[in-house]
């Protein structure tokens, strides 16, 4: 059976996520969040594709190629608040996808909990640490059930 | 220990399947609890469902649930947006919450897109459906298990 393809796409700082001190889980912890997904995407017939840029244009250039994979985990960082480009992209390319924050970001006082990015996103997870990519793997792995 | 985990589920999901299915799908709440108790099998979590109406009663189930139960998974519905006595609720409450709404709140009125309990909940999880309760589940187990485990190295 084909493998699905999911493109894991970061934005700026995304790349910087672990919390010094902070425990995540076992198979997480202190390690590569790509390599996590890779290792946990064996077993659902997904191949994963992890790609991390700190500027619009670029990630934007990415998402317009990405209508060739089956779904698409973005954290898009600090763009996920105010890149409209970003978001007529998701809507553009019609690939079902899943906004991911390691951090509880509905839960922050400031501007930051206003993503305009989650309203072009099947769903939204957040607040778990690394685990948020874990768990938005098996979500996308059930949205894809054939 | 066995965990212990309450599904807690607010006003108007007890018409799940008949109220807008084009926003919250044709499952029934027993439905989805059906689905929620299969996948917390494995996991070796004990669930307790509880679904009201009345902010008053989630109020005073959330109470209960103090020193009680490891963890609440809470679909506070329309209260989320609004009910600061629910808040209080969870924050009293002194476990590990997780939000969870059924549709993409992100996605509709913008009155949907404030949560007043998000900043007393460890996390949120909307758009995945019944599926979203499961993945919530498994934070919740993840979230304990990290907090024993960093408990576990302050005291070596």
């Amino acid at each position: 059976m084909k493998k699905q393809q999911l493109l894991v796409v970061s934005g700026p700082i995304a790349n910087l996520t672990e919390k010094p001190g902070y425990t995540l889980d076992v198979l997480c912890w202190r390690t590569d969040i790509n390599a996590c997904l890779q290792q946990a995407a064996i077993g659902m017939n997904i191949e994963v594709t992890s790609q991390h840029y700190n500027d619009t244009a670029t990630l934007t250039d990415q998402l317009q190629q990405a209508g060739r994979v089956d779904g698409i985990l973005i954290n898009t960082g600090d763009l996920a608040l105010e890149s409209q480009s970003l978001c007529r992209t998701l809507r553009f390319i019609k690939v079902p996808c899943i906004e991911v924050f390691t951090s509880h970001f509905s839960a922050d006082k400031t501007h930051r909990h206003q993503s305009i990015v989650a309203s072009e996103c099947v769903g939204v997870i957040g607040g778990f640490g690394n685990y948020s990519y874990l768990l938005a793997l098996a979500a996308l792995a059930n949205l894809l059930l054939p | 220990m066995q965990h212990q985990v309450a599904i807690v589920n607010g006003p108007n999901l007890n018409m799940l399947g008949q109220r807008e299915v084009s926003i919250y799908g044709c499952k029934t709440l027993n439905d989805m609890n059906s689905e929620i108790a299969s996948a917390a099998k494995p996991l070796g979590v004990a669930l307790e469902f509880f679904q009201s109406n009345s902010e008053g009663e989630l109020v005073t189930y959330i109470q209960q649930c103090r020193c009680r139960l490891q963890g609440i998974v809470l679909n506070a519905g329309a209260y989320t947006h609004y009910s600061i006595a629910l808040r209080d609720a969870v924050s009293a409450a002194q476990l590990p919450v997780v939000e969870v709404h059924i549709s993409n709140i992100f996605k509709r009125e913008s009155f949907r897109h404030i949560s007043v309990i998000a900043p007393v909940c460890i996390g949120q999880i909307c758009g995945l459906g019944a599926y979203g309760y499961v993945l919530a589940l498994r934070a919740l187990l993840q979230h304990n298990v990290n907090e024993a485990q960093m408990l576990n190295e302050q005291l070596e």
